[in-house]
């Protein structure tokens, strides 16, 4: 069925918009009268209050997923929302030839070099392949300050460009100052090339996408020239652990009936999730250049989080915004383990808190507010979630002590015959009931799509899978409130969250170190919330039990989540599987293939692994030429600047460079004469006249295996 | 005096530990390069050691690596030179664009074994030389990407948007809202 967006009315937009909220309030409504009713029975008290309307803020955010499960299920049985923006293409849509030129980039910080250039490989290959843009460049726009990284960087990117003869069409930008990270990395390269580019296809560094995604993506924007930003809808993909296999096969299973309904609502004011999306790039350069938000601290300054904020501009130039939730090979990573998780959460929340300000600021569209309210939600529901259950204690305390009592059938127990508990039990199921409501529409979704459900190995293992996943996300939910009420606390103090241990591969001993660190607090305050709970009534306790139990749990839970091999084990035994994993696209298996070599090559010596890409840079005649080519040259640098060189490359050498600090060998590092000075005097210099550390570095350049050891020996 | 003392070191010969060193280094650098023959190895060291040698002997120089070093990049000069490019090889910063183009030619995987060959150069590794360079990024043209500042605060009373139509027509739809807040509000006062 052809859509014209430009046929689409404001009246349908808001009748869709109230009809949702329609739904909303029917399915909160019921919950929160009876609550109200549950605590008329036993007197109304400041507590209560409390009580009440935490739970009523809870409950219309449950409602809301679930009134947006039931469109988007009602929506694809029956064949789909019409008002999508793949609708708009005609059948000759697809074969008219792309003259548009499109920008697909990548920006990086610190990322892991080798999955970055691999991902680049692929969806370089992937469009190649389609032969339908051959016009397309990519960019890799690097923030990265790990000099490690940065080097490994330029010489990864050198040698793709090589392997795939892609001279001049990947190109590779080192900025020298990180100023405002991401979004100012991609502001930069709007700067620079955005006049060259009709489309910017943005990817994160764990993003892939197929040839014939970033084409169709072309071809709606130029179907619709009133459109700025199509958002894809990525699925997860590529992981091994547990929790990343979770993660996939729940956002694979239950996403495109959710996704289905956000559209519904969202039409033409969609948002923009700062990746896997394409970008008209002209009106983006005009009208979405971040301002700062006045005064500092955590609601001011520099916008944290961008994404939602340029999607807004957008819309208040008047471009529209649309989600496509229909187009195929289109992925991400997702997290590994609980602490990668929330580490990811941390950074986000603090942009989405920010974002406070925002919903008050004069020229956006409404719809736009609400999707800055929501974000602030979806963080903000962990401290009411923590309020909500200590006040749900405390009240249960106040009970016990006998001077509160349930009224005998009055209020809504005189129409419904409940008792005191029965009306409680109704709500809690009612509440149950709401919660699983979308994975319940998901898996009926599926009843239509029989190819599917055996993509997802079956209906034994898919069901299987869900009722793991219930009892997973169950126990991993109070530990992920804990971890958000935490960090929303450190941010409005202005604090910043550190783990005190450096992150490791997962399901080694540090991990566990690192997860024992991580949660002993929430173990901690597990222990105590139970002893508390089952002190005060032991039937609460039996209520609360699956909170209690995930937070005792949390560092086994994180420990063996983050485990590949678990995950891995889980994968033969038919658990969370996706059709990602029984059906990859080409592009992934290309990537996972690139995945598995990656793990069998040598890593650098221990000794020499914190500064291996200085050495690099210096020692080797190819990686240190790369570098100073890439090194902006200077014109005439004072006698005190080149003094100030000469003392750090004696320092350097004579010592080591660990007797530099961080910033001084980045100076070095981006200094084109010390480079070439370095790389000469390196070599040319006695051992013993060098640090022992550059010593051990010329050894392994040498790599001559010691003579054997006999008796004859000395 | 110190004339004699002199003469007598320079008489004095480094010790042969210092030219292994200088041998090892040499090597070490050269298959940097992406030299893995031994054998080319071996030989082009050898010869690369002799010649420091003689010109250690010849200016007295007490620091064999550094003199094998600095002989060992003038050779690399002198083969690139071979290249056919006019640029002086001798600087670092010439040898440095060499041995980018020699990276961007893959010199390491396809002509590794010609290394400091004393035969005539690759013709097509001179061409690839030649040919290539480094483009990290295309030309720029520039653009203006400035912020609109933020106005704060919600709409004043006199705003034109609050007579628009489009802001009131939302109210007629909340009817079913107020409808289903109505029901429950009856049966609310109805029961308690």
């Amino acid at each position: 069925m052809h859509f014209d967006p430009s046929k689409l009315s404001p009246a349908e937009a808001s009748r869709r918009r109230h009809a949702l909220i329609t739904i909303m309030l029917l399915l909160a409504a019921p919950a929160v009268v009876t609550i109200a009713d549950l605590h008329w029975r036993t007197g109304y008290d400041v507590w209560k209050a409390l009580h009440l309307v935490l739970f009523a803020l809870l409950f219309v955010l449950i409602a809301l997923g679930a009134a947006q499960s039931i469109v988007g299920y009602w929506l694809r049985r029956k064949g789909g929302d019409p008002c999508r923006i793949a609708n708009t293409l005609e059948p000759e849509d697809l074969e008219l030839p792309i003259s548009a030129r499109t920008a697909v980039v990548m920006p990086i910080c610190n990322e892991e070099v080798s999955r970055v250039i691999e991902g680049v490989r692929a969806i370089y290959q992937s469009l190649h392949r389609t032969g339908r843009m051959p016009e397309c460049d990519f960019f890799i726009l690097s923030d990265s300050t790990d000099p490690n990284c940065w080097v490994a960087e330029e010489a990864a990117w050198l040698a793709l460009t090589r392997e795939l003869g892609a001279q001049g069409r990947i190109f590779y930008r080192k900025r020298r100052m990180g100023i405002n990270k991401k979004s100012g990395n991609l502001a930069d390269f709007c700067r620079r090339w955005g006049k060259l580019y009709r489309y910017m296809v943005v990817l994160d560094a764990d993003s892939i996408m197929t040839g014939a995604a970033i084409v169709r993506l072309v071809q709606l924007m130029e179907r619709n020239p009133r459109v700025g930003i199509i958002q894809g809808v990525p699925l997860l993909a590529s992981g091994e652990t547990v929790l990343a296999r979770i993660q996939q096969f729940a956002s694979r299973l239950y996403g495109p009936v959710s996704a289905a309904g956000l559209n519904y609502w969202q039409l033409s004011e969609a948002n923009y999730w700062g990746h896997n999306a394409i970008i008209r790039l002209a009106p983006f350069i005009r009208h979405c250049s971040l301002p700062e938000l006045p005064g500092s601290g955590p609601f001011g300054g520099r916008i944290l989080s961008h994404d939602y904020v340029e999607a807004a501009l957008m819309r208040r130039a008047g471009w529209e915004v649309w989600l496509a939730t229909d187009i195929e090979g289109n992925y991400e990573e997702c997290p590994p383990t609980v602490i990668d998780l929330a580490e990811r959460d941390r950074r986000w929340l603090q942009g989405n808190l920010q974002h406070a300000r925002l919903v008050v600021a004069k020229g956006f569209n409404p719809v736009n507010r609400v999707h800055f309210i929501l974000g602030i939600l979806s963080y903000l529901a962990s401290p009411l979630w923590l309020a909500f259950l200590v006040v749900s204690t405390v009240i249960a305390y106040r009970m016990n002590g006998g001077d509160q009592e349930a009224l005998p059938m009055t209020g809504f127990a005189a129409y419904a015959h409940w008792s005191y508990s029965g009306e409680a039990l109704s709500l809690f199921f009612y509440t149950l009931g709401l919660l699983f409501l979308p994975k319940v529409l998901a898996l009926l979704d599926l009843r239509s799509r029989p190819d599917e459900v055996a993509a997802f190995g079956g209906w034994e293992g898919l069901l299987a899978s869900v009722s793991l996943e219930t009892v997973l996300f169950t126990l991993l939910a109070p530990v992920l409130m804990l971890f958000h009420t935490w960090f929303i606390a450190l941010t409005l103090f202005g604090q910043k969250v550190s783990w005190g241990v450096q992150r490791r591969a997962a399901g080694s001993e540090s991990a566990l170190a690192e997860a024992t660190l991580a949660n002993a607090a929430h173990t901690l305050l597990g222990i105590l919330g139970a002893v508390i709970v089952f002190g005060i009534d032991p039937q609460l306790g039996l209520w609360m039990s699956p909170i209690l139990a995930g937070l005792i749990l949390s560092i086994p839970l994180s420990y063996y989540t983050g485990s590949p091999n678990v995950g891995l084990a889980l994968r033969r035994h038919g658990i969370f599987e996706t059709p990602e994993e029984n059906r990859p696209f080409p592009e992934l298996v290309q990537l996972a293939e690139a995945t598995e070599a990656r793990r069998d090559a040598p890593s650098p010596p221990q000794r020499l692994k914190s500064n291996y890409g200085l050495l690099q840079a210096v020692l080797d005649p190819y990686v240190n030429a790369v570098h100073v080519s890439l090194l902006r040259a200077k014109d005439d640098p004072s006698p005190a600047t080149e003094e100030r060189f000469v003392a750090l490359r004696a320092t350097l050498l004579r010592d080591g460079p660990d007797a530099l600090d961080p910033a001084e060998r980045k100076a070095l590092l981006m200094d084109a004469e010390s480079m070439h000075q370095l790389h000469q005097e390196v070599w040319a210099t006695p051992a013993g006249r060098l640090a022992g550390w550059w010593q051990a570095a010329l050894q392994h350049y040498t790599r001559f295996a010691p003579a054997p050891q006999t008796a004859f020996s000395r | 005096m110190e004339a004699s003392a002199a003469a007598a070191r320079q008489e004095e010969p480094i010790a042969n530990a210092s030219w292994d060193e200088a041998f090892v280094r040499v090597e070490s650098y050269l298959r940097s390069y992406g030299l893995e023959s031994r054998v080319l190895l071996n030989q082009a060291t050898a010869s690369i050691i002799d010649e420091a040698r003689s010109r250690a002997a010849e200016s007295g120089c007490e620091n064999p690596v550094g003199i094998a070093m600095e002989t060992t990049h003038a050779r690399i000069g002198e083969w690139l030179a071979k290249s056919g490019q006019p640029v002086d090889w001798s600087s670092e910063r010439t040898r440095a664009q060499g041995r980018l183009a020699l990276v961007i030619a893959d010199f390491p995987g396809r002509w590794s074994e010609s290394f400091l060959d004393s035969g005539p150069f690759p013709e097509a590794l001179s061409e690839a030389i030649a040919s290539c360079q480094i483009l990290p990024a295309p030309g720029m043209r520039l653009s203006n990407m400035a912020p609109e500042p933020l106005e704060f605060g919600l709409l004043e009373p006199g705003d034109p948007r609050l007579r628009s139509r489009r802001i009131w027509i939302p109210m007629r739809a909340m009817v079913p809202w107020l409808l289903i807040f109505g029901f429950f509000g009856v049966a609310w006062a109805s029961s308690h």
